[in-house]
């Protein structure tokens, strides 16, 4: 299966979840979302994906200046993000529920 | 931003160059955005590509010659920049690149009527999904499909009739009166079924212009079959008469060349025609032979007889036998009436015209008068004997006053010249031998009036 369409369905969730507890800067988010076993997710998406949410309202940014290296821009979660989390998670647990249950159906048939 | 060391590479400069350098390519794949929004999108790339390619498992040579020239492919890593610009902009949900390259999109008017097309022919075919994704309508399609060939036909001909109407003054018909009309008909149907087999259109503007084509033959097939086809029975013949009619007056045919006057809006046809070339004037010949002048013609209904109908007074007409063109002239009654249908008309040189008169129709120039017209024969056949029945005779009243007859005047004496008058000159040739035509004008005797 084409994990990577999988994966662009849920990257607003997931990446909302990689920035819910810890606030984070762009390869911060991507290392997080591969740790968690998301291999396949592309950096360019994951930047892109901050910055829209961003745009939307879900998260708050900053700069943080570095003194070693280029300043960093950090992302946070706000709370119209963390609503948007949660609408996430409801939606992705009855859908995959739902997915669950018809391919087992179909293992059975099978 | 990016101007100091990068955060923890073992690699030094060099390596940093690769990273802003790629930085830069993928900045470049978004110049179309606006300056804020690529500012917004890539800031920071270099640092995030700094980090992922020290994290990368063997992507960064570590040693000696890492800092000076060793190659770091940063497109093995990440992929083209082009890419990756792609990837960044799609997941910001911003409009991907456009095609045409970095350029800033410059939509334009064609652009612009694209689109309205393409928002149009959507909800046009929107709202007729409910019929057109009925499997009764695949059917239709399928079966008019079937029909194409039928198609084709009618289109070859559509645009034939076109080019025959426009450029050649045909009418509308299903065949056209002629020969090379015809070949000119049958040439565009085939020309069409190949177009519609895909077949004899090797260039892209070619079939694009085939398909402006099928669109105008496809609006213009309906009110030109009917025209073709629904015609009062007789239409076709006399449609015929005419088309040929008008070819030799255009001197398409004939060696006879007479100007083409034109049609009754009704579709009637003024002047007079013989064998379907228009007349231009007439030439009474008396039992004898001999040339008749100033003869007054009169159809059956009592109207005057025309050859140049008003339209044709002011036209310049060609004339058999001399050069140039001709203004007819009218004879006038002792009223003052012009009577355009008292023969031969004389006619005035086109040089010699003078357009001076109130409604503009060319008038003899001061000085000059129109002349006669070069008779056909000396002396006509004389098959005819004098008529000595007294039938003959136009009984008094028999349909009143002719049409357009002044008050008294010159129906009342017979023209000079008339059936009891005196003989033209040339009457020498014996009876039944033709002269050949002669260019000598006969001299002009008073015309009434």
């Amino acid at each position: 299966m084409d994990t990577t369409q999988l994966l662009k369905g849920v990257l607003d969730a997931a990446v909302l979840a990689a920035v819910a507890d810890e606030d984070g800067y762009g390869y911060d988010v991507v290392r997080r979302l591969r740790a968690a076993g998301l291999d396949e997710v592309g950096d360019a998406s994951v930047y892109g994906t901050l910055r829209r949410l961003y745009a939307h309202g879900a998260l708050t940014t900053y700069v943080v200046p570095s003194d070693a290296g280029p300043h960093r821009k950090y992302y946070g979660i706000n709370a119209q993000g963390r609503a948007m989390l949660d609408l996430h998670r409801k939606e992705w647990q009855t859908f995959a529920g739902t997915v669950s249950a018809l391919l087992r159906t179909g293992e059975v048939a099978a | 931003m990016s101007t100091t060391t990068p955060a923890g590479p073992p690699a030094g400069l060099a390596f940093y160059e690769h990273v802003r350098a790629y930085a830069d390519q993928v900045r470049a794949h978004l110049s179309d955005l606006r300056p804020d929004l690529v500012e917004d999108l890539a800031d920071g790339l270099e640092a995030d590509l700094a980090e992922a390619v020290v994290d990368a498992p063997g992507a960064l040579p570590r040693g000696g010659d890492a800092a000076g020239g060793a190659l770091l492919d940063l497109a093995a890593l990440f992929g083209p920049p082009g890419a990756y610009a792609d990837e960044l902009r799609a997941a910001a949900g911003l409009p991907p690149r456009p095609v045409a390259g970095t350029a800033r999109p410059r939509i334009g008017l064609r652009g612009r009527l694209l689109v309205l097309g393409g928002i149009l022919g959507s909800g046009w075919r929107s709202l007729w999904a409910p019929l057109t994704s009925t499997p009764q309508w695949a059917r239709l399609r399928e079966f008019l499909g079937a029909l194409a060939p039928v198609w084709w036909v009618v289109r070859g001909w559509v645009v034939a009739t076109v080019l025959l109407w426009v450029f050649g003054g045909y009418a509308v018909a299903v065949l056209p009166p002629d020969l090379s009309a015809r070949l000119l008909v049958a040439a565009a149907v085939v020309v069409s079924v190949q177009w519609g087999r895909g077949r004899w259109l090797p260039r892209p503007w070619l079939r694009r212009g085939a398909r402006y084509v099928s669109v105008a033959a496809a609006v213009l097939a309906v009110p030109l079959v009917w025209t073709a086809t629904s015609g009062p029975a007789g239409y076709v013949a006399w449609d015929e008469g005419y088309q040929q009619g008008f070819q030799a007056g255009t001197g398409a045919v004939g060696g006879q060349p007479v100007s083409y006057v034109g049609t009754g809006e009704d579709g009637g046809v003024d002047g007079v025609w013989v064998d379907g070339v228009q007349v231009s004037n007439l030439f009474v010949y008396d039992a004898d032979g001999r040339p008749v002048r100033d003869v007054q013609v009169f159809d059956d209904r009592g109207r005057p007889v025309r050859t140049v109908d008003v339209d044709g007074a002011y036209q310049p007409w060609a004339v058999p036998e001399v050069e140039g063109s001709w203004y007819f002239q009218p004879a006038l009654s002792t009223d003052g009436r012009e009577r355009w249908n008292v023969y031969p008309l004389r006619a005035v040189a086109e040089e010699d015209a003078d357009h001076a008169t109130d409604d503009g129709r060319p008038v003899p120039l001061t000085g000059t008068t129109a002349q006669t017209m070069p008779w056909p024969f000396l002396q006509a056949p004389t098959a005819v004997p004098p008529s000595r029945d007294p039938s003959a005779t136009v009984p008094d009243g028999a349909h009143g006053e002719p049409e357009g007859t002044p008050e008294g005047g010159a129906t009342d004496e017979p023209p000079a010249g008339g059936p009891t008058g005196t003989p033209g000159p040339a009457g020498e040739s014996p009876a039944g031998t033709v002269l050949p035509r002669t260019p000598s004008p006969t001299p002009v005797v008073e015309a009434v009036g």
